[in-house]
């Protein structure tokens, strides 16, 4: 292994990224309060460990959509990865294969669904972001279900593109946005569109970017497979909740019926843990896997991975579980921060604190 | 669109940092004592959080609403502020301008430049004059009569300057220019006086500007007052009030709908404008904010600064699940924990060295 800390994977990929590539992939929306509130979020949590328990043997395998998972954690969607190398996605579904997970393959990267799935066995998923009506929905459709992708994760909480000022500052938009056709359709997406979407489809749906238990109960009568919590790593609506403060509304709404997926700012392996606790299914990491990628690709994404499952094992095994089924919201307190919230606020090693 | 002059406020605060001397950067910026008026005011709107919903066809979104029946593009209002002729050089004209072009109502002050007169003559759309009392009753009188005469469709008078609150950035010179003997009359303000200006002004809507308790409010409305204005004036008068988002919900219930309600002090982005209508106010004052517009580009800064506070009030609609005004209600936000040491600019991350002094 060439990193042994996620410390020096986001110093290397700092080093790595041009300047706005790099306030593209570290960057939220306005002010960043809402990247801020999910550090916060996490960071209003602590563990509270049991002893004496044999925790020799650690399994913190999962499933997600009843798909073996080595951990419970998935690669979310990004748009934009060929930014950071030209064939970022391809690393991302190699890592996944070879690691042993989950990936969303998000609707707006490169290269296409289809060279992803050519040389890929393991269950992936596809990110959607609705930007035609009913042919574009049918071809786009035809050609995931065509490449056997296991689940479709339509995206929610862009109705709007939001102002991401660390980008409009450096007068630089990433190719997303400047060739943001469609638009009008993410505006005007409603239940309507995602029973066609789901009746088109016909396989299982996540809901991507809940944070209303209200929604999540509509979600399930439109059925949803998984509802997803985002924040969209505070990238979308600014000064919303952090996404680990309403994971528990949420898992009581789903109440056993979907399972429940988040991401938004996790980081570490005791991060993961808390939703778990909480009653979450598995931990989408975004800005993490960027983070990997832009400092060495595919065998940087590999170590990451390794980290980040070592600090899972850590976790568990000082928290006294032997398997993620053990873990419920007994294992949690309510706590202070002890540091100033950001998106590098987990890794108080970095020089200067932040790296901008 | 006017000219992009700027494309985000972090901009147009860098360039309105350029544009101004010390003196009007610490004016503009600073506040009572400690400050910890004006850092309460962003303090409690970084302390409310949003409840977004989902799949709710957001394609058209209306952000109008209306001050006392005249139509407002955004539910924002140009806050009184004095002297804007010593950082732009219209004064209060340019302000006029931003207002005219954008479909805003501006209100001027007692103590900007032009006259109250070449203001009003400036542009048909409505405004209100803001009142500082320099005088006995007859003053009073006298300065509303032309008030009227001039055809303002408001008249606000301001409550909570009874002494200058002690602006500690500003140097000697600076204080001495504000050491007015005439600002002794503010401290005789009484409700007498609201029944004085009232009985001039006929069916005009009287605004009380500087409002910070429920029980103020409640008299307010029973004085026959229009509008009540919440205000601690930026945190530049009282030190250690408490932040004005913090007051809305009491205040609200004080009023119980017999008055509007408007609001001002740290406002400045649209998600702080769309808190602010959550919990029930109609519009939102900037000023600070107004201030560095003006700074950075006169009346065409200010129309930009306008259009970007717009662009982010249909953003924070369209991702909350609303499409006009009317449908956000107090179940949209909810209570935070504030995540940035709150100042001046600490809505603005990304200036150097996070805050410009």
């Amino acid at each position: 292994m060439e990193f042994r800390t996620n410390h020096e994977i986001i110093r290397r990929a700092r080093r790595n990224a041009r300047g706005t590539v790099w306030d593209y992939l570290a960057g939220g929306s306005e002010s960043e309060t809402a990247m801020r509130r999910n550090r916060f979020g996490l960071d209003s949590i602590a563990l509270k460990p049991r002893v004496l328990r044999d925790v020799s043997v650690v399994d913190h395998s999962s499933t997600l959509l009843g798909h073996k998972s080595r951990m419970p954690v998935f690669l979310a969607p990004m748009a934009s990865l060929q930014l950071v190398t030209p064939a970022a996605a391809q690393a991302v579904d190699d890592a996944a294969e070879e690691f042993g997970i989950i990936n969303m393959l998000s609707g707006h990267s490169r290269p296409s669904l289809e060279e992803i799935a050519v040389n890929s066995l393991h269950p992936k998923i596809y990110q959607i972001y609705v930007r035609g009506g009913r042919n574009w929905l049918e071809d786009l459709l035809g050609r995931v279900k065509e490449n056997n992708y296991a689940a479709l994760a339509v995206t929610v909480d862009a109705a709007v593109y939001s102002n991401r000022e660390r980008q409009m500052i450096a007068g630089w938009a990433p190719p997303t946005r400047s060739n943001a056709a469609g638009r009008e359709f993410l505006a005007g997406l409603n239940w309507d569109t995602w029973d066609e979407i789901r009746q088109i489809w016909g396989g299982p749906m996540i809901l991507k970017g809940v944070s209303r238990p209200e929604d999540a109960e509509i979600g399930l009568q439109h059925g949803a497979s998984v509802i997803y919590v985002s924040n969209h790593g505070g990238r979308q609506l600014d000064h919303d909740r952090s996404t680990i403060q309403v994971l528990p509304d949420i898992v009581r709404a789903v109440d056993g019926r979907a399972e429940v997926f988040i991401d938004g700012g996790f980081m570490r392996g005791t991060d993961v843990i808390k939703a778990i606790a909480l009653g979450a299914q598995a931990v989408g990491i975004g800005k993490l896997q960027a983070f990997a990628l832009s400092a060495g690709g595919l065998s940087a994404l590999m170590d990451c991975l390794t980290i980040l499952e070592d600090e899972i094992k850590i976790a568990m095994g000082l928290l006294g579980v032997s398997s993620l089924d053990q873990l419920d919201p007994s294992y949690l307190a309510k706590a202070r921060p002890v540091s100033v919230a950001h998106e590098m606020s987990a890794f108080p090693h970095l020089p200067g604190g932040r790296l901008t | 669109m006017s000219d992009a002059i700027f494309e985000t406020t972090h901009d147009m605060i860098m360039m309105a940092r350029r544009n101004l001397d010390q003196d009007n950067w610490d004016y503009i910026c600073g506040a009572a004592e400690s400050e910890t008026s004006l850092r309460r005011n962003r303090m409690a709107l970084d302390c409310l959080a949003f409840r977004p919903r989902i799949c709710r066809d957001v394609s058209e979104i209306n952000t109008q609403t209306d001050f006392f029946g005249h139509k407002l593009r955004i539910p924002v209002l140009l806050a009184p502020m004095g002297g804007i002729e010593r950082w732009s050089v219209n004064g209060g004209l340019d302000v006029d301008d931003a207002a005219e072009n954008f479909g805003s109502v501006n209100f001027l002050s007692t103590v900007c430049q032009p006259s109250l007169e070449e203001v009003a003559a400036n542009s048909p759309h409505p405004k209100s004059f803001q009142i500082y009392v320099r005088g006995d009753d007859n003053w009073i009188r006298e300065l509303v009569r032309r008030v009227v005469k001039a055809n303002y469709s408001a008249v606000t008078l301001t409550v909570d300057s009874a002494f200058y609150g002690n602006r500690e950035r500003l140097n000697p010179a600076q204080l001495a220019l504000r050491r007015v003997p005439a600002r002794e009359w503010q401290k005789k303000i009484t409700w007498d006086t609201v029944k004085l200006i009232q009985d001039e002004i006929g069916d005009r809507p009287l605004i009380l500007k500087g409002i910070m308790t429920a029980e103020d409010a409640a008299l307010a409305v029973e004085h026959g007052v229009n509008g009540i204005y919440i205000s601690n004036h930026g945190g530049r008068q009282l030190d250690h009030v408490l932040g004005n988002i913090q007051m809305l919900p009491e205040v609200v219930t004080a009023v119980g709908g017999k008055a509007e309600i408007f609001i001002d002090g740290g406002f400045t982005r649209g998600t702080d404008i769309i808190k602010a209508i959550a919990l029930g106010a109609k519009a939102v004052g900037i000023g600070r904010l107004q201030a560095y517009a003006l700074g950075a580009g006169g009346a065409e800064g200010l129309i930009r600064c306008l259009e970007l506070l717009e662009r982010e009030i249909n953003t924070t609609m369209g991702l909350l699940g609303i499409t006009s005004l009317e449908q956000i209600g107090s179940e949209c936000v909810t209570e935070a924990m504030p995540v940035t040491m709150p100042h001046e600019h600490s809505s603005f991350p990304h200036l150097p060295g996070g805050r410009v002094g």
